[in-house]
């Protein structure tokens, strides 16, 4: 029970619960789906980058509730930034979910997740609304 | 030897257990309760000792040696052909032949009598409850060839499908009906014996996908009379790698090879090749020899205990499990509410399979979530996933009743 509490901290009920940023965004100009083959789990992250900066960020999707409180988290966390600390941030999350380990500056938030690497099965869950949000980085910058 | 189907008394999963060493063992510090049996069912240790017997007694090559070693190996092997047309009380023993299992065994099938006999704008019947693996060797045949795949469509929950329904759709354009014995996502017997006979009224052939079902109720293949019918070693108790294709002797006799090698010729020349009789025809290269010996002794053990009496429990446990989920709040429980096979998939609106499944495995309770190979039948009913439980026989009401306990916590957590 523990490793369960770890797992699903009060901010992922919460961020699952009532997911923020949570609709579509017509005025998107760039987007990434993040898709679990293995579930059917699947999302999509929406961008509005003006000038350097991601000025909106939102996600549509479904999944359980590790994968829907991530994409919550990531919205909250990526907007506002500018692309090159969104990759960064994306790296950062990364890391937490595949080591445990928090660097000192992380978001709370972001935190939340470092129970996730002890349930290898689920990493893919947390990391999916994020490789979506990479992808649509990427492609913004063709 | 036929299929005993009259046993008086049930048995006693509490002593089955005993014969499987996996399930003695704790998880997260909680006894194993096994429930993904659909996926893939445990190993009795009649199995592994006839594996490891195999290997350290018999090994060697079938069918080409002369020395004591190959013929018992090839003995032993052979033996397992009897076994399974037993099994089956399929026509004769030179109708089976051994695959790596049902996946390969349909491929078998689409590449060689269908690759045959199919051509531009016939169709192939299936129906929307269809594992991928009855799905996809069809539809890459039709992209090939330029056929027309129709599906008899699953209209609720329960997901029966009617005699009715499928003779309407059964019209002079279709060729083949492939369709699944147990849906393994809805739990759903298909009555495979009058869907076999509308078919072969109106000239149809059919395949029937034996994965969920040879495992867990008695097949009788010369009452159902369909022309192919296959399945898995795994999900018989048996090894993996392994599996069976049963095929009607005259279509075996028309259709070409599968695979070309070693044991499946009959003479071969730098410019020309005839070919052995139908079993061996499709067994190209060395089999899987213990796997098969493996498989030999999975069929033994259940056909000891009885199908009929495996059946009866399974469905016992799901349609006890079925009744209780059906009170926990905001569950949507798949499946039909009579005559359950022994699975039951289930979606709460609250909280999703994979939550779920991590929440019951801390429990020491393995569960499936996911769409289970059935991608197109869950886009129909509008779900994109469930938690499943499969039932075998060495599991208990007890088990059934942890289960519904770890749910309800499980509930209580995502909603209180
Ligand atoms: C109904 C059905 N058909 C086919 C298969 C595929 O069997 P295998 O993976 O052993 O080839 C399965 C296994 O999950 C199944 O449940």
């Amino acid at each position: 029970m523990q490793n369960l509490l770890e797992l699903y901290q009060a901010v992922i009920l919460d961020h699952n619960r009532n997911p923020r940023n949570f609709r579509t965004l017509p005025a998107a100009n760039a987007q990434g789906r993040g898709e679990n083959p293995a579930c059917g789990d699947q999302y999509e992250v929406f961008l509005r980058i003006e000038k350097e900066a991601l000025a909106e960020v939102t996600f549509q999707g479904s999944g359980c509730a590790i994968s829907r409180a991530s994409a919550s988290v990531l919205t909250t966390e990526l907007t506002g930034q500018t692309r090159a600390e969104a990759k960064e941030s994306i790296k950062a999350f990364q890391t937490v979910i595949e080591t445990g380990e928090i660097a000192e500056s992380l978001p709370v938030s972001m935190a939340a997740f470092s129970g996730i690497h002890k349930f290898p099965a689920r990493r893919k869950c947390a990391m999916l609304a994020w490789e979506a949000a990479m992808q649509a980085l990427e492609e913004a910058n063709r | 030897m036929t299929i005993e189907t009259k046993h008086s008394t049930s048995f006693d999963p509490e002593i089955q257990r005993k014969n499987f060493p996996i399930l003695q063992q704790e998880i997260h510090g909680k006894p194993l309760i096994y429930l993904d049996n659909g996926a893939t069912t445990q190993k009795p240790s009649a199995v592994l000792e006839a594996m490891d017997h195999y290997y350290r007694k018999d090994n060697s090559n079938v069918h080409r040696g002369i020395h004591t070693l190959s013929n018992r190996a090839t003995e032993s092997f052979e033996q397992v052909r009897d076994t399974v047309a037993n099994f089956l009380n399929a026509p004769s023993r030179e109708e089976i032949v051994f695959t790596k299992g049902t996946t390969e065994a349909i491929n078998l099938v689409a590449r060689t009598w269908a690759e045959q006999n199919l051509n531009e704008g016939d169709v192939i019947l299936l129906t929307e409850m269809e594992h991928h693996s009855n799905l996809v060797p069809w539809q890459l045949l039709a992209q090939r060839k330029g056929l027309e795949i129709r599906y008899v469509p699953v209209t609720d929950d329960e997901g029966i499908l009617t005699t009715e329904q499928v003779d309407k759709m059964l019209t002079p354009e279709v060729k083949l009906f492939a369709f699944t014995h147990i849906s393994n996502t809805l739990g759903v017997v298909n009555p495979a014996r009058e869907f076999c006979a509308l078919a072969r009224k109106k000239g149809v052939v059919t395949l029937v996908d034996g994965a969920q079902s040879a495992g867990h109720m008695p097949i009788d293949l010369q009452d159902m009379q369909p022309d192919f019918f296959v399945f898995s070693g795994h999900k018989t108790a048996g090894p993996t790698g392994v599996g069976v294709l049963y095929g009607r002797f005259e279509l075996l006799e028309q259709m070409p090879p599968f695979h070309g090698g070693g044991e499946m010729i009959d003479r071969v020349s730098f410019d020309r090749v005839t070919f052995k009789k139908p079993p061996h025809k499709f067994e190209a290269g060395t089999p899987n020899i213990a796997e098969v010996v493996g498989l030999g002794a999975s069929l033994k053990y259940l056909s000891n205990i009885g199908m009929d009496r495996i059946f009866a429990h399974d469905h016992e446990l799901a349609a006890y499990a079925d009744e209780h989920l059906r009170s926990l709040p905001g569950i949507r429980v798949l499946g039909p509410r009579q005559n359950r096979a022994g699975l039951v998939s289930f979606h709460f609106d609250k909280v999703h399979a994979h939550d779920l499944v991590t929440f019951a495995d801390m429990d020491g309770i393995a569960l499936r979530g996911g769409h289970h190979c059935t991608q197109p039948l869950m886009e129909k009913l509008g779900l994109h996933s469930t938690a499943r439980a499969s039932f075998y026989l060495y599991n208990t009401k007890q088990e059934v009743d942890r289960l519904l306990e770890n749910l309800n916590k499980t509930l209580s957590f995502f909603t209180s």
